[in-house]
């Protein structure tokens, strides 16, 4: 075999062809595009900065400030929020718009959260983002507004210095409902509203005449659907009235007494919550072991017992807390005229606590018999003791009357009828009524009284107890469908109510029920 | 040329064991399994050992219920599915074979529980269910995959009947509704369809409600003439024939 071995001369030529086919590596690429310039895509934070605290509820208007002088039409945006601080069990992720500038109400729980904003060149792919830090805050303490409009029932809570002192200016947070809740609309007729705080058991009750809810006072929603409320629902849904008294019972006005009662298509039910010891509660039936009977729309509770008026016997029941049957409630007779709690023989109108003893109610009857004459019976349910009856059937428009408040830190008495909020004064001590005044005859004509109630709670922060010392009176003006809450001062003694309202808050519908919110 | 068919037939050699299917040989000595349902999420203790169906609580239709042996896992769990044995104590348990069907006895690949299906017959040869329980126990016998976890661990028990047998949580409504019967519990079940009652435990607000709603729908029962010649009685009778009362 040959063997081949090549010359020097064909190395050189070998490397020199290997070198060339190198060397075009070292060639500048020019490549062969079209550039053009591309323009500025950013988001100017200078003038917005990145961090900013925001009211729950509140609307939160932000421009993009985005810097673009390309095709808008072009663009997409989303304006994005996730919490600041991963939560493992809710990490909220959620898109709050997808327009070029925010203005949308926050629902979100009180935290921290990263806001983030993105526009996308739809047809490049080019975006520009930026992310804010977003604290939202409580809406707090302050009134909770029930009322009807448009169809609907909603509420809204006015922050008032009135109640709070700490509070910066007076501001209404509106449709707090509707906005948490906005796929399960509250209809029919409101009935009451109520904030229930039993150290970690807190929620807000809503009714109206054909549903009932419990939300999270934290972001308004819903907790519990009506059926839910039950230990075994009703199958008539029709409530009627809603009572959850304040721990001003105990003589603490931040906490709820620890039970409430709802009456609901004639029938009492009780949820003992205090009894639950923080866990499950429900309403259950308490109702009268035999015989048929209807309850009215004010149950009581009345120390040791549970009181409520059986509208078929006209005579109150008693049941005890601890128990589940209802039966007659035998009081002492030493009024004046003396009468029995178990046989009072009138239609009750409305009742409530009053003054003269923790437990002391009034309640405003009508006689079915002698021409509808109205009557103030007061009575003490802590010692089943018959007190007094008044006879105030000659005082004005009281047979119009469907709307009463009393004051249980003074002997105060107010009803309301049209647009006048009238005061029945009278001697307690020996329950004779002298007159009744048109006590505040500012209310416009074409505004009707739709809900009158001492304000129940001493205030936070304020200079003296705000506790009767307002009297919230609701209107609504049937041509403008609008409703105002007047925040009138009483004088606690002689209930004269200050010319001047202490504050007037509007753009409500027809105001049904007022409730603290801690 | 030679070496080079003799190369060829010792590569051959070599690689023909890679054709034969590859059988497993796993043991882990560290694995072992007990049995017993865990009956808290966060907390190891407390556990059950026993697996109890009445069919009053099924339709007049069923003939066979579904009861489940929970074998738990104690070590690494095996890549692939591993056989155990549970076999009858028969000394504890009176029912045949042909009174009930046990399913494949595998700890599945990667797990650490195993739900084993027992299918038992609501007829029963030789045992009237109305009165008395159907019962079977199983034992965990440790094979070439699993060792006994705990000597009293190895057990789980299953019990079948035909009639209400009194719930351990009767007694967080006892006060509240009385004491137990067929009767009661029947009615209970009927109005609020629970068969347990631990939720009521500590709730006096709930035990209230319990007897609230039970007084409130015996009244019902009892003032409808509709239920007059019903088998429960009219009114509701309790076991004894008296009345029924909450």
């Amino acid at each position: 075999m040959k063997k081949y071995t090549a010359d020097i001369k064909t190395w050189i030529v070998a490397l020199m062809a290997t070198g060339s086919l190198l060397l075009t590596a070292c060639h500048k690429d020019k490549g062969n595009y079209d550039y053009t310039e591309l323009q500025d895509m950013y988001v100017n934070t200078a003038s917005t900065g990145r961090a900013f605290i925001v009211k729950q509820f509140d609307t939160l208007k932000l421009k993009s400030n985005l810097v673009y002088n390309g095709d808008r039409s072009k663009l997409k945006y989303s304006w994005s929020a996730y919490f600041m601080v991963p939560n493992v069990n809710d990490n909220l992720a959620d898109t709050l718009s997808t327009s070029e500038d925010l203005a949308v109400p926050i629902p979100y729980l009180p935290s921290k959260y990263y806001l983030e904003f993105t526009a996308t060149d739809s047809t490049t792919g080019r975006r520009a983002a930026v992310r804010y830090e977003m604290t939202v805050e409580s809406i707090g303490a302050g009134l909770l507004v029930l009322y009807e409009k448009d169809g609907k029932v909603d509420c809204d809570l006015i922050k008032t210095k009135l109640l709070e002192g700490l509070t910066p200016a007076d501001e209404v947070v509106r449709n707090l409902y509707s906005l948490a809740n906005p796929t399960v609309p509250l209809t029919g007729d409101a009935l009451a509203i109520g904030a229930f705080n039993l150290s970690d058991v807190q929620y807000i009750s809503l009714y109206t005449s054909n549903n009932g809810v419990a939300v999270s006072p934290a972001d308004m929603v819903i907790s519990k659907n009506f059926k839910d409320l039950f230990f075994l629902a009703p199958n008539t849904v029709k409530p009627q009235g809603y009572t959850a008294p304040l721990g001003f019972l105990t003589n603490d006005y931040e906490f709820s007494a620890g039970f409430e009662f709802l009456v609901n298509d004639g029938q009492l039910y009780s949820n003992m919550v205090i009894f639950a010891f923080g866990s499950e509660s429900a309403f259950s039936l308490l109702a009268p072991a035999t015989g048929n009977y209807k309850i009215s729309p004010y149950p009581i509770f009345g120390g040791a017992r549970i009181v409520v008026y059986d509208e078929l016997s006209r005579g109150f029941l008693q049941g005890s807390p601890l128990g589940t049957t209802l039966s007659p409630y035998v009081s002492s007779t030493q009024g004046s005229p003396p009468f029995n709690f178990s046989n009072i023989g009138k239609d009750l109108i409305y009742l409530s606590y009053a003054f003269g003893g923790t437990y002391v109610c009034y309640g405003v009857f009508k006689n079915p018999v002698d021409n509808g004459a109205r009557y103030v019976y007061m009575m003490d349910f802590l010692t089943s003791t018959a007190r007094a009856v008044m006879d105030v059937s000659s005082l004005p428009n009281i047979a119009q009357a469907r709307l009463f408040a009393f004051g249980v830190r003074g002997p105060l008495i107010y009803y309301a009828a049209g647009n006048k909020v009238y005061q029945i004064v009278f001697d307690p001590a020996t329950g004779t009524a002298s007159q009744g005044i048109d006590a505040w005859p500012f209310i416009p004509a074409n505004e009707e009284i739709t809900c009158i109630k001492m304000c129940p709670h001493p205030g936070r922060n304020v200079s003296e107890s705000a506790l009767d010392k307002y009297l919230m009176v609701g209107t609504y003006n049937n041509s403008t469908g609008m409703g105002k809450v007047y925040m009138l001062q009483a004088n606690i003694t002689s209930g004269t109510l200050q010319a001047q309202p202490a504050a007037v808050y509007e753009q409500f519908g027809k105001v049904k029920d007022i409730a603290f919110k801690f | 040329m030679r070496f080079t068919i003799i190369i060829c037939a010792v590569l051959v050699a070599y690689l023909t064991p890679g054709c034969k299917k590859q059988e497993y040989l796993y043991r882990d000595i560290s694995s072992r399994i007990w049995l017993g349902l865990r009956t808290s999420s966060t907390n190891p203790n407390p556990f059950t050992d026993s697996a109890v169906t009445t069919f009053m609580l099924k339709p007049a239709t069923a003939e066979s219920d579904t009861l489940y042996i929970a074998a738990n896992l104690t070590g690494k769990p095996a890549a692939i599915d591993l056989p155990f044995v549970l076999e009858v104590v028969k000394d504890s348990s009176n029912v045949s074979p042909a009174d009930y069907t046990l399913g494949a006895t595998i700890m599945p690949a990667n797990s650490f529980v195993a739900m084993i299906p027992v299918i038992v017959k609501k007829n029963v040869p030789g045992l009237n269910l109305k009165k008395e329980r159907a019962k079977l126990v199983f034992r965990f016998v440790p094979n070439e995959y699993f060792l006994n976890e705990q000597p009293n661990r190895n057990m789980f028990r299953l019990a079948w009947f035909d009639f209400l047998a009194r719930p351990n949580s009767w007694s967080y409504i006892e006060l509240f509704v009385g004491p137990f019967s067929q009767a009661r519990y029947r009615f209970i079940i009927d109005v609020l369809g629970e068969t347990q009652f631990d939720r009521y435990r500590g709730n006096l607000n709930l035990q209230l409600a319990v007897q609230a709603s039970l007084r409130k729908a015996l009244k019902d029962y009892n003032e409808d003439p509709a239920n007059a010649g019903r088998p429960e009685g009219w009114p509701y009778l309790n076991d004894d024939g008296t009345p029924l009362t909450f």
